[in-house]
């Protein structure tokens, strides 16, 4: 019979096995995993004033980077997993990493750019994070915003070895991580303004989930008015608390 | 297009029976099965052990060889071929002890003008019509819906059609074959009539065979 018939040598399907088999992007779930960990971490330490907290710029980098996975990476899950299934299975491991670190170059850049805008002595109050998420809200009105949002789901086909297959898997993660940036960048420069904090991640995890897997633009545009609302209370709490005696 | 297939049809009942007889002929002590088979043997016995019930687990798919490069389908016949790679993860083993599947997987079927369906061959020897071998024939790819799946308005992203086909018995036979090259497999598309003045193009993204 064909070498496809044939069978190699002994294999054992357990439970943990058959998990991995099924998931190969099971290390990407656990770096999210703890990419979430330390941002809670970092929220619980800095709880009620993230937005005044200073950084230097490589501590904000990494928080940024940090962020993006956590917030992203559930995102194109799927995305991971069929950059895998697609694959040789001896390089589904390969591929994946190749698809990640293209993935994460785009929100690289912006990162240094937030980050480099962070460092500002401005940026460090409710106002900023407040006139992000109104953008942010106003971003998904536009067709741009929907033309970025379709394209998160463009597939792309991958060789199945060698260096064409290293190269379609940087293309395809760097096209996703590029789409994935013109889509959310609004609403990651919120995040970074708010100093990480908790709610406006989880806020934001929100509605990019809903944007991206169940299209309801009125509730997502709901969701991001109601933390630009939220921050603007802060903003003016903040301005009322100064001017009492 | 005639799909009728002259040859028998693969011997997936024989591996079963050889699995039972191999199971019978294993408690004698006379059998030397191979590893994977008293695997698999071993999952079948205790799967209809009433003590010890298993969950039924789906079969994963792994691929074993695709097309490295885009191509194009135009009128007339068109030829990709590949190096298929010998399983090393899921697909050397089936949970539920059953035969394996073959399943061709073609993606990103994309054109901007309609286009005629396609009939797919696999193994046709070069320079031969693939319609002078009916037995060789796997499936007819439809374009239906071509035009509006690969555009990127209405809400998706014009990632084109996908097609996956189960070619577990023509690859059986195939395999059967004096001539048979397990390393490499060549998959011939064939255009039905079409009008002559309009263009075909139509670009598939990949082809890929997978074993489940």
């Amino acid at each position: 019979m064909t070498s496809i018939f044939t069978q190699a040598g002994p294999l054992r399907a357990g439970s943990r096995e058959y998990f991995f088999w099924l998931h190969p992007e099971w290390w990407c779930k656990a770096l999210c995993g703890f990419a979430w960990v330390v941002m809670l971490i970092h929220g619980w330490q800095h709880a009620g004033h993230e937005v005044h907290d200073r950084m230097t710029f490589s501590q904000e980098l990494g928080y940024w980077m940090l962020m993006c996975a956590a917030m992203m990476l559930p995102l194109v899950m799927y995305q991971v997993w069929l950059t895998a299934a697609g694959s040789l299975w001896t390089r589904r491991h390969r591929a994946i990493a190749g698809f990640l670190a293209a993935f994460f170059v785009p929100w690289l850049v912006l990162g240094i750019a937030a980050v480099g805008l962070r460092q500002s002595s401005w940026k460090y109050g409710y106002a900023i994070p407040a006139i992000a998420f109104l953008s942010a809200a106003l971003w998904q009105l536009t067709a741009a915003h929907r033309r970025g949002l379709i394209a998160c789901h463009r597939t792309m086909p991958l060789a199945p070895s060698g260096w064409r297959a290293d190269r379609d898997c940087l293309r395809f993660g760097g096209f996703i991580g590029g789409a994935c940036v013109w889509v959310c960048w609004p609403l990651m420069l919120a995040c970074t303004f708010a100093g990480h904090n908790l709610i406006a991640l989880a806020g934001s995890m929100f509605v990019a989930g809903t944007e991206r897997w169940r299209f309801r633009p009125r509730q997502v545009l709901l969701a991001t008015l109601a933390m630009a609302g939220y921050y603007s209370v802060l903003y003016f709490a903040a301005i009322s608390s100064r001017a009492l005696p | 297009m005639s799909t009728h297939k002259h040859w028998a049809k693969p011997p997936i009942w024989l591996s079963q029976l050889i699995l039972v007889s191999g199971a019978l002929f294993e408690g004698c002590g006379l059998a030397p099965a191979g590893p994977v088979v008293q695997k698999e043997l071993h999952m079948q016995s205790s799967a209809s052990d009433p003590k010890k019930p298993q969950k039924s687990r789906p079969p994963i798919r792994e691929t074993v060889g695709a097309t490295s490069a885009p191509f194009e389908l135009g009128r007339g016949i068109a030829t990709t071929s590949f190096e298929v790679h010998a399983p090393t993860g899921p697909a050397l083993l089936r949970a539920d002890g059953e035969a394996r599947h073959v399943l061709l997987r073609i993606e990103n079927v994309r054109s901007d003008y309609l286009a005629p369906p396609f009939d797919v061959y696999l193994n046709v020897p070069p320079g031969e019509d693939p319609r002078r071998h009916p037995e060789l024939f796997a499936f007819t790819l439809s374009t239906f819906g071509l035009v509006e799946m690969s555009a990127s308005t209405g809400g998706h992203a014009g990632n084109g059609l996908n097609f996956l086909r189960d070619v577990t018995e023509l690859y059986g036979f195939l395999s059967a074959a004096k001539d048979w090259d397990p390393k490499a497999l060549r998959v011939s598309f064939v255009t039905s009539s079409w009008d002559e003045s309009a263009p075909i193009k139509v670009q598939v993204g990949r082809v890929s065979l997978m074993i489940e």
